[in-house]
């Protein structure tokens, strides 16, 4: 009985030891796999960081650098890793950033950033700067900052690039704005001479210093001629600079639709009787009689397209047609009987300086702006503007533009 | 009948002449060519109507045109604004009974002088 519970004893005993013997057999082949595993998971990170194209190194809590990939040491002119180990990340800069650079990654340990982006110039050992461009994190151990890792670039190219790029954005500017400056300065200047020529020929003209001969008359009606035209082109010119130049607002106010229409009409039916040439205005019934907007630009729209109209018609009849169109739209029409629009200049029409090619005569000529600034005006009152032509059969331009009412109607 | 007074204020001599010119067969002409004149004449006499550059020198138009238009003396006067600048002229509308953009016609200004002077 004895030697049974000795025997059964020492099988247990011998089952343990076995049963130890496997776990600890098991215990070391595991951890030599771990090993086996970190080490290639090692390799193969450092291949990645060795052979990566970007910037990699790490510095410790001073900024001294205690890795560098090759990449780094290549950008850098360095031979070796030795080289630059040891050394502070601010010794690569210009002494101008090097303030501004140390604030950042001190600030970034501080606030504890996880990871920051920056900028700046690094003085390569050929004492050639260039700049980079680099995402930094912190190096934890547990709760301890131990240092920084970085991955950087060569953004010097991207640099001259951005910075070309916005000195000639500048540039352009700057040449816009001094357009726009000396197209205002000049007509300003313009218009007290021009003030004295219109002036002067039309005292003339109307006898103030004495009686004319018929040849007299004839040579003073051209001089006001010339100086009203030399008046628009000015007018012109400032327009178009001003809607270049973004500076012209609207002045919105209601006004009486046929008033503006009748005013216009008056001063439009002398130039189309000069030529023989019918005029006619139409309003639409379903229109509101007053409408809100500015009176004075829409005028100028008007008399513009009626003005064009007449210049290139040589007979028939021109047409103003206002009239109610989409919901909440309304849209001006003027119809000529004129020469037409060929289809290929169709497309450059409402661009600034271009006219009708081959059609530029003593009576019609202009500054070449008229339908620009038309249809820039258009496009400020948030409108469109439309043309239907046909060559020898006349032009319909058709402007529609939103009913709007005061704010706080 | 004694005609009514218009005051020239335009520092441009040759347009001075012509406003002058324009209004005579309607109005006693006075003519100043610089702003504080403009100043000292408007608080001695009263003008039916004043012809005013804005850029003039001594006082601008702008400081002429606030005191006449803060002397209840002159509450009657009329008042045409010259201007060799648009913008001006929009900012001046108000405040003047008319703004004329330069270069101005005497025809123009003739017919608006005369709806003026009753």
């Amino acid at each position: 009985m004895q030697t049974g519970i000795l025997f059964a004893r020492l099988v247990a005993l011998v089952l343990d030891n076995v049963s130890l013997y496997a776990s600890a057999v098991r215990e070391i082949a595991e951890r030599e796999r771990a090993q086996a595993l970190l080490q290639e998971s090692e390799v193969r990170f450092r291949q990645i960081v060795e052979n990566a194209s970007d910037i990699i190194y790490r510095t410790d809590i001073k900024g001294r650098f205690t890795y560098a990939n090759p990449a780094a040491l290549n950008m850098m002119g360095f031979k070796s890793e030795e080289e630059v180990l040891g050394k502070s990340y601010l010794d690569l800069t210009t002494p101008e950033a090097r303030h501004k650079l140390k604030r950042t990654y001190d600030r970034q340990a501080l606030g504890r950033i996880k990871n920051t982006y920056y900028e700046f110039p690094a003085v390569t050992m050929n004492g050639e700067i260039i700049w980079v461009g680099q995402n930094v994190q912190l190096i934890m151990e547990g709760d301890r900052i131990i240092g920084f890792q970085a991955l950087a670039r060569n953004i010097t190219q991207l640099r001259q690039a951005q910075e070309a790029l916005l000195l000639a954005r500048d540039q352009a500017l700057e040449a816009s704005r001094f357009k726009s400056q000396l197209v205002s300065r000049v007509s300003h200047e313009l218009r007290t001479p021009l003030g004295g020529i219109l002036g002067f020929a039309e005292l003339l003209q109307h006898e103030t210093f004495g009686p004319l001969t018929e040849r007299q008359n004839d040579a003073i009606t051209n001089i006001v001629e010339s100086a009203n035209y030399l008046t628009d082109t000015v007018n012109d010119l400032l327009d178009q600079a001003q809607v270049e130049s973004k500076s012209i607002s609207l002045h919105n106010a209601y006004f009486d639709l046929s008033d503006l229409i009748e005013k216009i009409s008056t001063n439009m039916s002398v130039l189309a009787d000069k030529k023989g040439l019918e005029f006619h205005t139409e309003i639409d019934s379903n229109l509101p009689a007053e409408l809100y907007g500015d009176e004075n630009r829409l005028q100028q729209i008007i008399v513009n397209l009626a003005g064009n109209a007449i210049k290139f018609t040589r007979q028939g009849s021109v047409r103003v047609r206002i009239a109610a169109s989409a919901p909440a739209r309304w849209s001006l029409e003027v119809r000529d009987t004129g020469v037409g629009i060929p289809e290929e200049e169709r497309i450059n029409i409402f661009e600034p300086f271009r006219q009708l090619s081959n059609s530029i005569t003593r009576e019609n000529r202009g500054s070449g702006l008229g339908l620009a600034i038309v249809k820039q005006l258009v496009e400020l009152m948030g409108g469109e503007i439309s043309l239907q032509s046909e060559v020898g059969q006349g032009s319909t331009f058709t402007v529609t533009l939103p009913l709007i009412h005061a704010p706080g109607e | 009948m004694t005609k009514p007074l218009a005051l020239i204020v335009e520092d441009d001599p040759h347009l001075n002449q012509i406003f002058a010119l324009t209004l005579e067969t309607s109005f006693e002409i006075e003519t100043v060519t610089d702003g504080s004149h403009a100043l000292k004449r408007i608080s001695e006499v009263v003008p039916r109507l004043i012809v005013l550059d804005i850029n003039l020198p001594g006082a601008s138009g702008a400081e002429v045109l606030d005191a006449i238009r803060a002397d209840s003396r002159l509450n009657a006067t009329r008042v045409i604004l010259a201007t060799a600048n648009p913008q001006e002229a929009a900012i001046l509308r108000d405040k003047a009974d008319i703004v004329l953009l330069k270069p101005i016609s005497p025809t123009q200004l003739r017919e608006l002088a005369e709806r003026m002077k009753v």
